[in-house]
């Protein structure tokens, strides 16, 4: 929660970055697939993460954000032939300031009434992406054509393998300096209390609000992510299904931590494919599925599997309760 | 003289039909120690609660420095000089004692882009830290530095709190009931603390507090507060024989 | 637009606000005795819908035992998911934790539950629609038309509120329920069994969940994805009412269906799906207490 960020801890992004490059070129291009998919939801996961678990705000209006950056990085290349190394930033910015406009109203209102006014939002961006069809496509969906980055052009899981990345390990090394910074901080207090956190000189309104837009910013880059993983963007993809989804990853992997986060997106990523192969009849389980394991989670391990297990490893490391006091 | 240091000026504060503050007026010296006394329900808490701009009074001022603080909202009242500790200790609970401290130091942090690399950054939260260490270390909480605020126990959360207040370097200290749940021992280093305070770092303290054993023995001037109003202002001598103060306790009387 | 076409709507607008009202009345049930929203009450409202059809198709029972049956079978649902759930929840907090949260997710977990079980038997594979409950030709109340089951629809959600009214303010237990949602710790104190009486808040507000499931599923056809739009008419019901007020609620799913109707002949029908959402969102900018929520106490420090 502070100090600065270490070539230690950057490390292990680093090799990342460079697989990312170098995988590809003996990876068969399904599991390639399954990658640029992945590494989609964590962005995804994390900016949910940011707002959720470190600041504490139970807001439900992640996935408009995501609809957002996707349709515009797809159809500023449609439809203006913008590559996607200016797409994007645009996009991830568009979607940030739609955050923080919602945020403004929003983050007034009381805990139960945030969640629900941002849940009305998110819906209500659905109903416009499936109806506004000249520009969405409507719930036929919208044909998502290659895009061009920095010259070469991206047009299969090979070449989006290593754009996903580097975008993945950019926003992970973001959220690093993120959790360390005076900022992180003041998101902590705030989710841990609001009125003491206020008299610590801490502006908790502007603070959330901030909270929002970086939320939502990470949900737009991971929006125009799809726009590379996938070639068919449709309204379901934006809706309450996968907001449930990635709020499961959170929870199941550890809200409030980054390592939690990547784990709840390895395994619930994995998890279709996973009962794909072992179960014929895997559509209809689903629901089934993900609502058990939502439900045994928060019942079980409410810290998620990082908590867990953090927890056994904390606990060698408490000083002598006998130490003297002042 | 010049201005008064703290000053409240017809204080009245209304909620529904309760009128739970009716023009309550007090003067803080610089450099004192002020406790704020009555009888459970008599409104301290509320006066607290005004002074950190979580209520809006109906009627009335507040004047920190000569100047008016009720046209500021909550969180700007840390940076004008006033630090505040909770009755029921506060905590930020998950997160560890030092990030607690380093919370309380925030308006001495400076900003910058949270999530940029920076040389500026670095040195930012390189000082921070060490400043929060050598309050821990001066503390005896330096041990604890990594636990998190929750695990604690009650009187080293105690400590912590007041740590944290005091890593802003407020003018002035407000504390609502330091020495609830405290054994006597911890009480006498309490007092210890609060003389150290105002000697060696000027530092103003105001306090609401039942335990009188603390209250006679540190404070230089006490204001007793019954069902909103004041009912008597003066040394602990002179509040300690004060009929009304004595009437309002109900004969109950104060642990001495 | 003429005024026949106006009356219509607003008497089609209180029937299907009925339902929205009774619907709400469980959300903000639950609500008021533990402070959880139950994200899965339209999925309840479904399984009610199920319930009764079942019960209907393959045990042949009388309608009125549907409905008994119904409520039955979802008190004993809910309840079972409040002990098993959510007082594990409560149990496994550690200091610090913030419980709602979780059992909010707990919630929006069971309503998946609840929608993937419904859909593993084959039954429900078809859209379907439980037989009205009174044949028999239209009504006509002036210039509007109503069918039989409409008027069902109406006197059985009035009567159910009639009876809760009565339950809640004259007897004993409904007066302790009441008590247990004001102030747990009071209660507590005086020897109620808080975790007892949430309980019965719980099966209570499921069993009128599934009663409006029967009522409504003779209406509009049912899938095992129609609790979602359920459920979001009734949040708007609940918010526009003011959330922690049983009668405000009450009005506040009759106005509800109102304006929807409304809505679909003044504007357009495609909107009719988007006015929950924009009433909600309006409500809560501007007047988030609703019509009769009171005003939010001050937290005291």
């Amino acid at each position: 929660m502070y100090g600065s960020v270490s070539l230690r801890q950057l490390f292990p992004l680093l090799a990342l970055l460079l697989g990312g490059f170098f995988i590809p070129m003996f990876t068969n291009e399904y599991y390639l697939y399954l990658g640029n998919v992945l590494m989609m939801y964590a962005v995804l996961a994390i900016g949910l993460d940011i707002l959720m678990g470190w600041a504490g705000q139970f807001a439900f209006a992640h996935t408009a954000f995501f609809g957002l950056g996707c349709y515009t990085t797809a159809l500023l290349n449609i439809k203006f032939g913008i590559p996607f190394i200016v797409g994007m930033p645009i996009a991830a910015l568009l979607a940030g300031a739609v955050g923080v406009l919602v945020a403004i109203p929003a983050t007034r209102m009381r805990d139960i009434y945030l969640a629900l006014a941002t849940f009305a939002f998110a819906e209500g961006m659905f109903w416009v992406f499936n109806t506004w069809e000249p520009v969405t496509g409507g719930s036929t969906g919208l044909r998502i054509i290659s895009s061009n980055v920095l010259g070469f052009k991206v047009s299969n899981d090979v070449t989006a393998f290593p754009v996903s990345m580097s975008l993945m390990c950019l926003m992970i090394a973001a959220a690093m300096y993120l959790s360390k910074s005076r900022l992180g901080r003041e998101m902590s207090a705030i989710r841990d209390s609001e009125h003491v956190a206020m008299s610590c000189g801490i502006d908790v309104r502007r603070t959330k609000v901030i909270a929002f837009g970086i939320s939502a910013i990470y949900a737009g880059v991971a929006g125009a992510m799809f726009t590379l993983a996938q070639s068919f963007a449709s309204p379901e993809q934006f809706g309450f299904n996968t907001a449930i989804l990635v709020l499961t990853m959170i929870v199941v992997g550890g809200m409030g931590t980054l390592p939690g986060v990547m784990i709840g997106v390895l395994i619930l990523s994995m998890l279709p494919e996973v009962l794909r192969t072992t179960m014929r009849s895997f559509q209809i389980w689903q629901e089934l599925v993900y609502g058990l394991i939502l439900i045994l989670s928060i019942m079980f391990m409410p810290r998620g599997i990082w908590g867990s297990i953090s927890g056994h490893l904390k606990k060698r490391e408490l000083p002598s309760k006998n130490a003297k006091s002042i | 003289m010049g201005k008064p240091f703290f000053e409240i000026t017809n204080l009245s504060i209304r909620f529904g039909g309760l009128l739970a503050l009716d023009n309550f007026s007090m003067t803080l010296d610089s450099g004192a120690i002020h406790a704020l006394i009555g009888p459970n329900g008599a409104g301290k808490s509320t006066v607290f609660n005004c002074i950190s701009r979580f209520y809006d009074p109906s009627m009335g001022d507040i004047f920190f420095e000569g100047k008016s603080i009720l046209a500021h909202p909550p969180h700007a009242i840390s940076t004008l000089g006033i630090a505040r500790t909770f009755q029921n200790i506060e905590l930020f609970a998950s997160m560890t004692v030092l990030e607690n401290v380093l919370v309380g130091m925030m308006p001495k942090v400076p900003r910058y882009l949270g999530f940029v690399p920076g040389l500026r950054r670095n040195s930012i939260e390189h000082h921070a830290v060490e400043r929060a260490e050598a309050l821990l270390e001066r503390s005896g909480l330096a041990d604890f530095r990594n636990i998190p605020a929750a695990e604690l126990d009650f009187g080293r959360q105690k400590t912590l709190d007041v740590i944290r207040a005091l890593a802003s370097e407020p003018k002035l200290l407000v504390m609502d009931e330091p020495a609830a749940g405290l054994r006597n021992r911890e009480i006498a280093a309490l007092d210890k603390l609060l003389v150290d305070l105002v000697k060696s770092e000027g530092v103003t303290i105001l306090l609401v507090e039942h335990v009188m054993q603390l209250v006679m023995s540190v404070a230089d001037k006490i204001t007793v507060l019954n069902q909103g109003v004041k009912i008597a202002e003066g040394s602990p001598a002179q509040v300690k024989t004060d009929p009304a103060v004595i009437q309002a306790y109900l004969g109950k009387g104060a642990h001495a | 637009m003429s005024s026949m076409a106006l009356y219509q709507s607003i008497a089609s607008g209180i029937v299907s606000g009925c339902v929205y009202a009774l619907v709400a009345l469980s959300v903000v049930l639950i609500f008021k005795a533990s402070d959880v929203v139950n994200f899965a009450g339209g999925e309840f409202v479904m399984l009610g819908a199920y319930a009764g059809l079942g019960a209907l198709t393959f045990l042949e029972v009388p309608y009125g035992l549907a409905y008994v049956i119904a409520a039955l079978a979802l008190f004993f649902i809910g309840a079972t998911f409040n002990k098993v759930v959510l007082d594990s929840v409560l149990k496994r907090a550690k200091h610090g934790q913030r419980t709602l949260v979780a059992m909010v997710i707990a919630t929006l977990g069971l309503s998946y539950v609840i929608k993937g079980g419904v859909r593993l038997f084959s039954f429900t594979e078809e859209v379907r629609r439980l037989p009205s409950a009174f044949s028999g030709p239209p009504i006509f109340i002036g210039p509007v038309v109503l069918q039989w089951q409409d008027i069902a629809i109406v006197s059985i959600s009035l009567a159910l509120m009639l009876a809760l009214y009565i339950f809640f303010q004259k007897t004993l237990t409904g007066k302790v329920l009441r008590a247990t949602s004001q102030n747990p710790r009071a209660a507590a104190l005086i020897g109620i069994p808080v975790q007892l009486m949430q309980l019965y808040s719980w099966g209570l507000a499921c069993a009128i969940a599934g009663v409006s499931g029967v009522l409504i599923g003779a209406k509009l056809p049912i899938s095992p994805d129609f609790g979602g739009p359920i459920m979001l008419l009734a949040f708007a019901a609940a918010i526009i009412g003011g959330f922690t007020s049983l009668p405000g609620v009450v009005i506040g799913g009759i106005l509800l269906g109102i304006i929807q109707n409304l809505v679909g002949i003044t504007i357009s029908s495609t909107a009719i799906a988007v006015t929950p959402f924009v009433v909600i969102m309006l409500v809560l900018v501007f007047r988030p207490q609703g019509l009769l929520g009171g005003r939010h106490r001050i937290k005291k420090v």
